[in-house]
């Protein structure tokens, strides 16, 4: 297992990241608009929670994640802010081709409850 | 022009994309990512993010009378960006349909360095809902 991540979302971050990423989606920031969505109220960026996936690649993998890793991921339900997140990653299998050892990690972002958030796999060369 | 009216294959301008220092410190601190050193490197996701609020605000999906959905994200990595280091960005309109209303699209983002070479690729597909 990689080291997990384990944060709660606030606000305040999802506003500092609609501002550091450019995204204003109002979605995100704007109470009203986001009590008319099916939603019913504000939720966090996807790609905010799917940082914290790519920050424990880097942290297990500082040079191989940001040099030849791949990820494939779906968002299976939206946080909404308060809410803690549990960002976990599993080697599942190690394979060689080549003479290059290459892990495949199965991704997972869940609530507290169990509920998936972020469902997928990663690929990093280990040599 | 609108989404809806993009054909699949549709390729988007090419648009520059320079992360600064004072960015990518400030993506870090917003998510909290302490794994990269972030005025030496951006982290990693922040080039894909970068490219995605673009073209989000590019079809005019940020004004809020549309509600858009991240429903799944790929992405690799060839090397790590270094800050104020000068990209560009070749999108590509790779699906777009409608189903039951909501409309489904994938755009495929290339991040090129001064050199012509692939720094990261990504592929997001959104899915867009009229309010």
């Amino acid at each position: 297992m990689l080291d997990s991540i384990n944060r709660t979302v606030t606000q305040a971050q999802v506003e500092a990241y609609a501002d550091a990423a450019g995204d204003h989606n109002p979605i995100h920031l704007d109470a009203a608009f986001a009590a008319k969505t099916p939603f019913g109220k504000r939720i966090a960026h996807g790609m905010l929670t799917l940082a914290m996936v790519s920050e424990m690649l880097t942290s297990a993998y500082p040079n191989n994640w940001a040099s030849g890793g791949h990820l494939k991921v779906r968002f299976r339900a939206p946080v909404f802010p308060g809410e803690t997140i549990h960002v976990t990653g599993e080697v599942k299998k190690v394979t060689e081709s080549d003479g290059v050892r290459s892990a495949e990690i199965t991704i997972g972002v869940k609530k507290d409850d169990g509920e998936d958030v972020i469902t997928g796999q990663a690929f990093v060369q280990l040599d | 022009m609108p989404l809806q009216d993009l054909p699949a294959g549709h390729k988007f301008p090419s648009e520059s994309l320079i992360i600064t220092e004072t960015e990518s410190a400030a993506y870090a601190d917003a998510v909290g990512d302490t794994s990269v050193e972030p005025v030496e490197r951006v982290p990693s996701m922040a080039v894909v993010a970068a490219g995605l609020s673009r073209f989000i605000k590019h079809l005019g999906l940020a004004n809020g009378t549309v509600e858009v959905v991240h429903a799944s994200q790929e992405a690799s990595f060839n090397r790590p960006v270094t800050p104020g280091e000068g990209l560009e960005i070749r999108a590509t309109l790779k699906s777009n349909a409608e189903r039951r209303g909501s409309r489904f699209a994938t755009v495929e983002m290339l991040f090129i360095d001064e050199f012509g070479k692939e720094v990261a690729t990504a592929s997001s597909l959104i899915v867009v809902n009229a309010t």
